[in-house]
């Protein structure tokens, strides 16, 4: 039996919202995996992970363990800081991405104010998910009701997305992070399905958009789907003018394409490394006001516009 | 029948799956010749899914007209239930 390539991978220092992009990059060899290989995954150097990228590393180690690309002799070397190791198992990330997961060496407490990394694969899965995430912000942030209540509504509507048009076994992955001493939070939703390019074409109206950036600002139209006869299309819409109205920020990466949000700017790029599937980010001020009827009434201006 | 969503799906109902779920019961009233009234008491809001599964999809027969009604409709859906019914083709549509 030919000895199985050994694939190293890793992550170094801190990986922000701003530093998804690095991540990205340093994924890709897992990324990028098609054929089983000795997984060297070292996290010895890792000092931070947000809520988004945190998603995508769970993600993309769980891909190679579900897809049994992890030859005999894979590993992952832990943190070498004990805050960022007992942060990470605190958010499930080695019983997410391991079958076999080592003795967790803390007694785990009820938790308040975050849960673990939420992984969906089902109809049920996905509304405990957005139910979960929330009542986290809601007890981090002191969010209130009407927050909340939007929150709800836009995690459901990005997960649901995933199950029905990410066309993946693997399901979705998502985890979020408030900061209450900033006043903002972070939720990431996370898949490695078929990426919005590829979903959209499934309806021939879309079918010949001709790059990622593009697929994504077309999604991000109200009406847009894949699948009109069973979505209507505008979850998307609804979360990015959300967050645009609270002051937030939105960001959308797929296949070689990003559409970023930020303060009042939008960017869209076409970017170097390849990301099967898509991350959608949002992060809003608890601060301010997250309203979702003001969002509702702004619908039909904005498309008679 | 009567159905007070607050009860079965709390103040923000969301999930187009248990909407879809909802919509099959209620026509599956709508056929068995009832009258069908949701009462919307408590409800805060609802998600876009949610609202298309419910207001937009649900499709009453001419000879169901005026059997199903949706009560106590918060004013800060009403745009949205306009838009998604504009996006879904014609049907009678429900009071």
């Amino acid at each position: 039996m030919p000895e199985s390539e050994r694939l190293p991978a890793v992550l170094t220092g801190s990986y922000p919202l701003d530093r998804l992009e690095n991540l990205i990059e340093d994924l890709q060899p897992i990324l990028g995996m098609n054929q089983p290989a000795v997984l060297d995954v070292d996290l010895r150097a890792l000092e931070f992970v947000g809520p988004t990228c945190l998603a995508l590393l769970i993600a993309a180690l769980r891909r190679v363990r579900d897809e049994g690309l992890n030859a005999q002799g894979s590993r992952i070397r832990p943190p070498a800081s004990s805050d960022v190791h007992r942060y990470l198992e605190r958010m499930d990330f080695m019983k997410l991405v391991t079958s076999q997961p080592p003795e967790e060496d803390f007694e785990r407490k009820p938790p308040v104010g975050f849960r673990p990394c939420q992984h969906f694969r089902s109809e049920e899965e996905q509304w405990a998910t957005s139910r979960t995430l929330v009542e986290a912000l809601a007890e981090r942030c002191d969010c209130d009701e009407q927050a909340r209540g939007a929150l709800s509504i836009c995690l459901d509507e990005v997960c649901e997305n995933v199950l029905h048009h990410a066309y993946t076994s693997l399901g979705g992955f998502a985890a979020a992070q408030g900061w209450p001493a900033r006043g903002d939070f972070e939720i990431g939703i996370v898949d490695l399905g078929v990426g919005i390019r590829s979903s959209l074409s499934r309806n021939a109206k879309y079918a010949n958009v001709s790059d990622d950036a593009t697929a994504i600002q077309t999604a991000l139209v109200p009406r847009v789907t894949s699948t009109p006869e069973r979505n209507a299309g505008i979850g998307l819409a609804v979360t990015r003018l959300l967050l645009a109205a609270n002051g937030g920020s939105f960001t959308v990466r797929s296949g070689f394409g990003a559409v970023r949000d930020v303060a009042g700017e939008t960017s869209v790029e076409a970017m170097s490394a390849e990301l099967p599937g898509t991350v959608i980010s949002l992060r809003a001020s608890s601060e301010r006001s997250l309203d979702i009827g003001a969002v509702y009434a702004k619908l039909e201006s904005i498309e008679a516009a | 029948m009567r159905l007070l969503l607050v009860d079965a799906f709390g103040a923000v109902p969301v999930s187009r799956a248990r909407a879809r779920e909802l919509r099959l019961t209620i026509q599956r009233s709508l056929t068995d010749g009832e009258n069908v009234v949701v009462d919307l008491e408590g409800i805060s809001t609802l998600s876009p899914s949610f609202v298309d599964e419910l207001f937009a999809k649900t499709a009453v027969a001419p000879s169901q007209a005026g059997k199903l009604t949706f009560e106590n409709v918060p004013p800060s859906i009403e745009p949205l239930i306009r838009f998604l019914r504009s996006g879904r083709p014609k049907q009678t549509l429900a009071a």
